[in-house]
């Protein structure tokens, strides 16, 4: 298992390397993503105060945490339809489903290098956000945090294997990453906070995952809030885990097995 | 190891709109009744028009297409597609199903290892292979997006016969390769099914090709093997 892990790491390093301008560009696009943001707490930063309160924290404060956040979530609930597509793309899905990887080991090791890449441009983030943009992060309850982080990658990361389950059968038109890409970033707190969302779509929201995400994340970091005041949000989180996890790896399964009964692996 | 199939059977579903709500059509019929032995240390031809479902065997015999009647058994015991994937190689011509912007021993090291071959597993078997297959040592360092076909053709049996599987199955192998390395690959092939006792199906167009390798030829039409 950590033999095919780490093939797929050393691959996935070699093509990226091999792309010299991409991680450039992608860097430069990450400040000044961050810089509109700093603008516009700048110019309405006062208006959104009253929403934000409960955070305790400004405008820019808010969204750069939550952003950064969902960057690095969203790694997997992209990131293995994304991967899975473009082994499809080279030809290569089936050479490496051919071997005896199981399904589970065989997604860990598709995204390990997202993953991987993900947390390095979150300690970019983090660095830039506090040395950059002065952000106060001196509240922030680490275990909480921790315990945020892991429900959460795990939630996003069972959303993308259902994503990837759409690609491996369709090929093209995945309505799981139509509703991620689409309804997340509005519905789920990471741009402005639900209570601005009018009451009808605020019940939506407390639908997604990432909505709970982003409210536990805000208030550990900004307001020290613990695992006491957070509980509401870490068990909906960790229901969310629980369930996701094992019904994704199992459906991924599922369309494995269909692929190879109606000889589509291998197409595109 | 000995390689039997029973009434093996596939049709490719259709593809059209009403296939998402699980309403197939007729569907084409790809293989029908095939019953096949391939003994250890033996290698088979197979010949046939295009569209006769040599490939389609091929992969259902690799593990990579699951038939929907029929049994395969290795040895006497009934296995699944995962066993198959565990114990026979399929190389394939035609295709460039490796990572175009990684070289060739990159794409080596990598498929090596999803067999759990170590680099240096890899290195020492990839040097076997060089010289009968007609691999230069450039070509290996060389991005696959920079490889000739034959080349690529070349890097695709190095693949399957990277790990030392029970049984081969190989679709056109010679196809893209020039006189001296089709000859070494036939001379390779023979003494890997002679000391390793692989079952080895070698599927090909070309009558002669199949005459020096293989001590019996089946010929497929229609989805059956006829005689």
């Amino acid at each position: 298992m950590i033999l095919q892990i780490l093939a797929f790491l050393r691959k996935d390093f070699l093509i990226e390397k091999s792309y010299k301008f991409s991680f450039i560009l992608g860097a430069a696009s990450t400040f000044t993503g961050m810089a509109v943001f700093f603008f516009i707490d700048k110019l309405f930063g006062r208006v959104m105060t009253p929403y934000l309160a409960e955070y305790g924290a400004g405008y820019f404060s808010y969204v750069f945490t939550a952003a950064a956040f969902f960057g690095y979530i969203g790694t997997g609930a992209g990131s293995y339809a994304e991967r899975l597509r473009a082994e499809q793309l080279q030809g290569t899905l089936e050479a490496s489903l051919a071997a005896p990887v199981p399904p589970a080991v065989f997604l860990t090791a598709l995204t390990a290098w997202n993953f991987i890449f993900a947390t390095f441009e979150l300690a970019i983030y983090a660095l830039a956000g506090i040395f950059i943009f002065k952000l106060d992060l001196s509240n922030a309850n680490v275990p909480a945090l921790a315990a945020v982080f892991l429900l959460s990658a795990v939630s996003f990361a069972s959303l993308g294997i259902f994503s990837s389950c759409f690609i491996l059968l369709f090929k093209r038109g995945n309505p799981a990453a139509w509703v991620l890409n689409n309804f997340e970033g509005l519905l789920g707190g990471v741009y402005f906070p639900i209570a601005v969302l009018p009451l009808w779509l605020q019940w939506f929201s407390k639908l997604l995952p990432v909505t709970y995400s982003i409210r536990a994340l805000e208030l550990a970091l900004h307001k020290g809030a613990g695992f006491a005041e957070l509980k509401v949000e870490l068990l909906a989180l960790a229901l969310f885990a629980l369930t996701l996890a094992p019904l994704s790896v199992t459906a991924f399964g599922a369309a494995l097995k269909k692929a190879r009964k109606d000889g589509t692996l291998g197409q595109y | 190891m000995l390689i039997e199939t029973f009434n093996l059977g596939k049709i490719y579903p259709s593809s059209g709109w009403l296939s998402l709500f699980g309403k197939n059509g007729p569907g084409t019929t790809a293989l029908s009744g095939v019953d096949l032995r391939l003994p250890p240390g033996t290698i088979t031809g197979l010949t046939g028009p295009n569209g006769a479902g040599k490939s389609t065997l091929l992969r259902i015999l690799s593990g990579r297409l699951t038939p929907d009647t029929g049994t395969i058994a290795l040895d006497g015991t009934e296995a699944d597609d995962a066993a198959l994937r565990s114990r026979a190689a399929l190389a394939e011509t035609g295709t460039r199903n490796f990572y175009p912007r990684l070289s060739a021993a990159d794409n080596l090291y990598f498929f090596g290892a999803l067999y759990g071959l170590s680099r240096a597993a890899v290195r020492e078997r990839t040097d076997a292979l060089r010289e009968p297959l007609g691999i230069g040592r450039n070509d290996l360092e060389k991005r696959v997006d920079a490889l000739s076909e034959g080349a690529a053709q070349k890097l695709s049996l190095a693949r399957a016969l990277l790990r030392r599987a029970s049984a081969l199955f190989l679709d056109e192998p010679a196809r893209n390769l020039d006189l001296q390395s089709a000859a070494g690959f036939s001379a390779l092939i023979k003494d890997l099914a002679a000391k390793e006792g692989l079952a080895v199906l070698y599927a090909a167009h070309n009558p002669e090709e199949l005459a020096k390798v293989c001590r019996r030829v089946l010929v497929m039409e229609n989805g059956k093997i006829k005689g």
